[in-house]
C-alpha cells in the first residue's frame, strides 16, 4: 500500500512539473528555506574571479567546494579591540580559499585513526531550517549573510573536530606503543561500534550528528545539548552580533561536546547499553561543572595557542571574555606567573577577572583555575622538554583524554584487562558515584591527570621529555602553584575492593605542598556560634514554585511527590518547616579552620548507617544515645549487617549481604511512656495509624514516608567557605547578603500528614575538596576504596534537627 | 529532434525526482509530542506542530528511518537476565509521562517529548520495561532545556535523567532570587 502511495506521489510530481514547469525552481527554494542559493549572486558561475580579495567573499571569488570563514575572532584578526559590531567582517577573511566540503550540504563525515564515521557533524542556520545547497558547491558568501555564518560554524567545528580526532588517534597510539596502563579502550576506533564520536544507531533513529546552529534564536547565550547533540549559537541582544562570528566561542561549545565524548569512550566501546551517559557537572554549581567550563575555554587555546577566549562576542560588548594566562592584562593586580601569583585554588574559585572585587559562585569562573593550569603546563612542557607548543599541547591533551576515559568509566574497570572494579564502584552504581556519591572534583581530576602525567611525560623508563623524564618535583611544584596538590599519592592501585588499599602507590613529595592546603574534616561543623543560624529555610510559595519549576525543567529532579499540592499551597513562607510544604534547607556550615575550605558538599542521599532498622551510634557524631534508640552493637559486629561494616555493594546485593541496606537520612522522634526514641519513619506510620499509601514515595517507601530529600536536589554545594566563617558570610552580594542558588539548598518534601510538633533529625554527610581525610586515609595517603563512600568514614556527619510546625 | 525530447525527458525526470525527494522528506514522521499545562491547570496533549518545533529548535528529522514500532528492546546494563517483570508496557505511558513532567510546573508550561527507544532494565533479577526519551521544555523566562529521561513503560514515571543542556548565559549573573529565613 505504501509503495503504491509513493508511486502515486511520484506520478503527481511528474504531472505537476509537466503542467507548471516554472514553479519548480520556487518549490525547491521554498523547500530549502532559502530564496537564493548563491549568496546574492545569480550567475551561478563556477569560474573564480582572478582578482578576489579577502573582503570579496562572493560566490565568484571561490572555486567549487571552497569558501572562506574566520579562523579567529575579528578582534584578533583586526588588531582592533574597539571594533564596531557592524564591522564588515569580510575584511578579515583570508584571501586564500578554504576547502569546505564536496558534499552538497554542510553535513560531513569524520575520520579518526582511519575509521570513517558518517554524518558526524553538520551546520544549519537554525534547527527547523533545511540544509542549503549552493550552486556548483561554491561556499563563498558575503559576511553579513546567514549562509556565511553557516559556513563559518561548519568550518570551525570541522577544523577543531579534525584536530581532536588526530589527537585522539595519537593518544590511543601512544597508549598502545608505550608500556603503561592506558585507559583507552582497545575498541576506541572499532568500525562497528566507534567510540570516538557520539553513538549512532539506525535501529532507533539515532543519527549521532553534532548539529551546530549559527543563527539560533536566543540572546546573549549559547548552549550545548548533549541529549539532542546540538550546539546553539545565539546573538547579542544589544547589537544583534552573531556569536558564531567569534570562533573561540564555537570552540568552547564544541569543547563541551568533546568532554562528553572523552568521558564516555569506555562506555561506548564496551558495547554495553548503560542507562545514562556520563556527564560533567550535575548541579547549578559544582566542581565537575567548573572543570568542564575550564576545559571548554582551553579548547579555544587548543586552536589558536592564545591565552584568552571570547574577545569579540564576549569581551568587546559584555565584559565577559576570559583569560587563560596570568600575564593577561585583564587580570587583577597581583596575578602573575610567579608561584604566588597563579590563579590558584581555592582563592580564585569565585574570581571574575572582569569584576575582580566581586565574588561569584559560577562554574565559568572556578573553571579558570583549570584553564590557566593547562596553559601553564603546556608552556612548561614546551620549554622543559624542548617541544613546540603544538607538540606540547598534543601531549597534554593526551593526558586529558586518558583522564576522562578513566573517570567517566561506567564499566568501572578503569582500563582494559583490569581484574577488579578500580573506579566508580561498580557498573550498577557507577553513575551514582560519578554524579553524587564521589563526583569529579578538583582533587580527583588532578590526581588522575597527574597519574597519567607520570605514566607518560614523567615516566623515567620512557624518557619522553627531551630524552629524559619530566621531573616529578617540578611537576608537583607547578600543580602546587595552582593550589591543586590536594592528593597524597598517585593512587596507581585504584579504589577497588581487593587491591584498592593494598597496592603500591607513588607518593607525592610532601615538601612540594606549599600553597595547597589540606584541612581536617573536624574543622567543618554546623554553626554553633551564639546568635548565628544553623540553617536557612526557604518555604515561600512563589520561591518554591519557581525553584521546582526550574529544577524539573532542567531535568535536575525527576518528580515531586503526589502528596505535595500541585501549586505548593501549603507553603506559607513563615520560615518554618510545616506539613505539606516543600522546603529548601541551606545548612549553615562553619569553617573553624584558619584556611579557606572549598568544594563543600552536603549529601542527603541514602547511606549505610542503620542496623536492624535502628540508627548506628558508633560513628563520630555518636548519635543517638543508647537510651534514645540506637542500634545494639553488643553483638553482630565485624560482619555484614554490623554497624562497623560498610556495605561493599551499596546495599544492593541481597544474596551476598542480606543484612546490609541503605537508609534515608531523616529519623523521627517518638515519645514513648518512659523516654523519647529515634526511629525510622515507618514507626510514625504505625503510631498515627496512617495507611502507607499516603507516604511521600507511596506504599513501597515507608522509611522516608514523612520527610524526604528530593532525588536530584538531595545534595548541596558551596564553592568556598572563608576561615572562621560560613558560606553565607563568604559569598555575598554588593549589599553584603548571601544569594542562595539551587546548588546551595537541599529540597525536602514534608508530608501533610505529619502531626505538628513532630521532631525529625536528618543525618547528612558533608565533605570538601581540600580535605585531608575525606578522600584518602590521612596516614597512608591512599584513596578510600569506592565502597567506603556508602558509609561514614569519608564524611563529617551533620545532624540537622527540626520540629514540624503548622 | 529526438535528442531534444530526450533532454526534456531527462530534465523532467530529474526535477520529478527532486520533488519526490522533498515530498518524502515532508512525510517524515514527527516524533515529538507536546504536553501543555494550561492556566486552569488542565493538561493538553497534541502532536508537536511545526511552529512549536521551530520554537524549541527541534532538529529536523533527517533521512534516517524513524524508530520502528517493532524495534527490539535492548537490555540496559550488565545484568542481562530477568526472571520476571515488575511492569507491563502500556500504550499511554507517554501521556502519563507528560502529565508527570508537568506536575508541579508553572501554568503555561509546555514540555515536548521525543521517544528514542524501548529498553529493559534488570535489577535483582526483576525486569522492568522502560522508555528512553528526550524531553525539551521552555521555562517561563524563555530558557530552553533538554535532557534524556528514562521512564517506566507502564506508569510513565521518570526514573532517571541525564545529558542536561549546558548553558553559557554570557554576561548574565543568574541567581534564583530565593528569600531564605535563618533558623536558630
Amino acid at each position: 500500500m505504501k509503495m503504491w502511495g509513493n508511486k502515486i506521489q511520484y506520478l503527481f510530481g511528474v504531472l505537476f512539473i509537466g503542467l507548471f514547469p516554472s514553479c519548480v525552481g520556487d518549490l525547491a527554494n521554498v523547500s530549502d528555506g532559502v530564496s537564493s542559493l548563491t549568496g546574492g549572486s545569480s550567475s551561478g558561475s563556477s569560474s573564480r574571479s582572478s582578482n578576489s580579495t579577502a573582503g570579496d567573499n562572493s560566490v565568484k571569488s571561490v572555486s567549487s567546494n571552497n569558501g572562506r570563514y574566520l579562523k579567529d575572532n575579528p578582534i584578533i584578526l583586526s588588531g582592533n579591540y574597539n571594533l564596531a559590531a557592524n564591522e564588515n567582517l569580510g575584511k578579515y577573511l583570508d584571501s586564500s580559499e578554504d576547502f569546505i566540503t564536496s558534499n552538497t550540504t554542510l553535513l560531513e563525515s569524520c575520520t579518526a585513526n582511519g575509521v570513517e564515521r558518517t554524518d558526524c557533524l553538520a551546520a544549519k542556520s537554525e534547527s527547523n531550517a533545511d540544509f542549503f545547497s549552493p550552486n556548483n558547491n561554491m561556499w563563498g558568501f558575503t559576511s553579513t549573510s546567514s549562509y556565511f555564518r553557516q559556513v563559518q560554524a561548519f568550518g570551525n567545528v570541522r577544523d577543531i573536530t579534525s584536530r581532536f580526532h588526530t589527537d585522539l588517534a595519537f593518544s590511543y597510539g601512544y597508549g598502545n606503543t608505550y608500556s603503561y596502563q592506558s585507559a583507552h579502550p582497545s575498541d576506541l576506533f572499532s568500525s562497528t561500534n566507534p567510540a570516538f564520536w557520539f553513538k549512532q544507531d539506525s535501529t532507533f533513529g539515532i543519527d549521532g550528528t553534532l548539529m551546530t546552529y549559527s543563527d539560533c534564536d536566543i540572546d546573549d547565550n549559547a548552549f550545548f545539548s548533549p541529549s539532542r547533540l546540538e550546539i546553539c549559537l545565539g546573538k547579542l541582544s544589544q547589537n544583534n552580533l552573531y556569536i558564531v562570528t567569534d570562533p573561540t566561542v564555537t570552540f568552547h561549545e564544541v569543547g563541551h561536546a568533546f568532554n562528553q565524548i572523552m568521558l564516555n569512550t569506555r562506555n561506548l566501546a564496551s558495547g554495553t547499553s548503560f542507562e545514562r551517559d556520563t556527564n560533567l557537572g550535575y548541579t547549578f554549581y559544582d566542581e565537575a561543572g567548573g572543570i568542564g567550563e575550564g576545559l571548554a575555554d582551553f579548547f579555544s587555546y587548543y586552536m589558536n595557542y592564545r591565552g584568552h577566549f571570547g574577545e569579540w562576542a564576549l569581551g568587546r560588548f559584555l565584559s565577559a571574555s576570559r583569560p587563560m594566562e596570568e600575564s593577561d592584562s585583564l587580570h587583577a593586580p597581583g596575578v602573575s606567573e610567579s608561584s604566588i601569583g597563579r590563579v590558584s585554588y581555592p582563592d580564585f574559585v569565585p574570581y571574575d577577572p572582569n569584576f575582580p572585587s566581586e565574588r561569584l559562585e559560577d562554574i565559568h569562573f572556578s573553571g579558570a583555575i583549570i584553564s590557566h593550569f593547562m596553559v601553564a603546563l603546556i608552556k612548561d612542557v614546551s620549554s622543559t622538554c624542548n617541544m613546540s607548543i603544538a607538540d606540547s599541547t598534543q601531549r597534554v591533551v593526551h593526558i586529558v583524554m586518558e583522564t576522562f576515559a578513566e573517570m567517566g568509566d561506567q564499566t568501572a574497570l578503569g582500563y582494559d584487562g583490569a581484574t577488579e572494579y578500580t573506579i566508580n564502584h561498580s557498573p550498577d552504581h557507577a553513575h551514582d558515584w560519578i554524579s553524587t556519591v564521589n563526583p569529579i572534583n578538583f582533587r580527583s581530576f588532578m590526581q588522575v591527570f597527574s597519574k597519567y602525567f607520570m605514566y607518560t611525560l614523567g615516566n623515567a623508563s620512557l624518557n619522553q621529555c627531551n630524552g629524559a623524564a619530566f621531573s616529578q618535583t617540578d611537576y608537583e611544584s607547578l600543580v602546587d602553584d595552582y593550589g591543586l596538590l590536594l592528593f597524597k599519592t598517585y593512587n596507581e592501585d585504584g579504589n577497588g575492593l581487593t587491591n584498592g588499599a593494598s597496592g603500591t602507590n607513588t607518593a607525592v613529595t610532601a615538601s612540594e605542598r606549599v600553597k595547597s592546603v589540606l584541612i581536617d574534616k573536624t574543622y567543618l561543623r554546623l554553626d554553633s556560634r551564639p546568635g548565628k543560624p544553623t540553617a536557612f529555610v526557604i518555604d515561600d510559595q512563589e520561591d518554591i514554585s519557581a525553584a521546582m519549576d526550574s529544577l524539573k525543567a532542567s531535568g535536575q529532579i525527576n518528580s515531586v511527590s503526589s502528596m505535595i499540592d500541585p501549586n505548593f499551597a501549603y507553603n506559607n513562607g513563615n520560615g518554618k518547616i510545616s506539613p505539606g510544604e516543600v522546603v529548601g534547607v541551606s545548612l549553615s556550615l562553619y569553617n573553624n579552620s584558619n584556611s579557606t575550605m572549598a568544594g563543600v558538599q552536603i549529601l542527603a542521599n541514602d547511606w549505610d548507617h542503620t542496623k536492624g532498622g535502628k540508627p548506628c551510634n558508633i560513628f563520630k557524631d555518636a548519635w543517638p544515645l543508647d537510651t534514645e534508640g540506637a542500634a545494639d552493637t553488643s553483638t553482630g559486629e565485624g560482619v555484614e549487617g554490623g554497624c562497623d561494616y560498610v556495605t561493599r555493594y551499596n546495599g544492593s546485593d541481597t544474596a551476598t549481604e542480606p543484612n546490609e541496606e541503605l537508609a534515608p537520612v531523616c529519623f523521627v522522634e517518638i515519645n514513648e511512656s518512659t523516654s523519647t526514641q529515634w526511629y525510622q519513619q515507618s514507626k510514625l506510620l504505625d503510631k498515627i495509624g496512617l495507611d502507607s499509601s499516603n507516604c511521600l514515595g507511596g506504599s513501597d517507601s515507608e522509611e522516608d514516608c514523612f520527610v524526604r530529600a528530593i532525588k536530584g536536589a538531595d545534595t548541596s554545594f558551596y564553592s568556598i567557605i572563608d576561615p572562621k566563617s560560613t558560606w553565607a558570610e563568604t559569598i555575598v552580594n554588593q549589599n553584603g547578603v548571601p544569594t542562595f542558588n539551587f546548588n546551595n539548598v537541599i529540597f525536602f518534601e514534608i508530608n501533610p500528614w505529619i502531626p505538628p510538633g513532630t521532631v525529625f533529625n536528618c543525618r547528612m554527610r558533608a565533605r570538601f575538596t581540600n580535605c585531608d581525610d575525606c578522600f584518602h586515609d590521612e596516614t597512608t595517603g591512599d584513596n578510600y576504596q569506592d565502597y567506603m563512600f556508602s558509609g561514614p568514614d569519608p564524611f563529617k556527619i551533620i545532624n540537622f534537627s527540626f520540629t514540624v510546625i503548622d | 529532434m529526438k535528442l531534444k525530447y530526450l533532454a526534456i525527458f531527462t530534465l523532467i525526470a530529474s526535477i520529478s525526482m527532486v520533488i519526490y525527494h522533498f515530498m518524502q522528506k515532508e512525510k517524515t514522521i514527527v516524533k515529538w509530542e507536546t504536553f501543555e499545562k494550561t492556566k486552569k491547570d488542565k493538561i493538553k496533549h497534541h502532536k508537536t506542530t511545526k511552529a512549536e518545533l521551530k520554537k524549541i529548535n527541534a532538529k529536523k528529522e533527517n533521512k534516517r528511518a524513524p524508530a520502528s514500532p517493532n524495534k527490539p528492546r535492548e537490555i540496559i546494563g550488565l545484568n542481562q537476565k530477568a526472571d520476571s517483570f515488575i511492569n507491563k508496557p502500556r500504550k499511554d505511558w507517554k501521556e502519563k509521562l507528560g502529565l508527570g513532567l508537568l506536575n508541579h510546573r508553572l501554568p503555561g508550561t509546555k514540555v515536548f517529548i521525543k521517544e528514542i527507544s524501548g529498553n529493559i532494565k534488570v535489577e535483582n533479577g526483576k525486569g522492568r520495561y522502560v522508555e528512553k526519551v528526550i524531553v525539551t521544555t521552555i521555562t517561563t523566562d524563555g530558557t530552553q532545556y533538554s535532557f534524556n529521561a528514562l521512564a517506566d513503560s507502564e506508569t510513565g514515571e521518570v526514573l532517571s535523567t541525564w545529558n542536561r543542556t549546558i548553558h553559557e548565559n554570557f554576561g548574565h549573573r543568574k541567581t534564583s532570587g530565593m528569600s531564605a529565613s535563618p533558623v536558630y
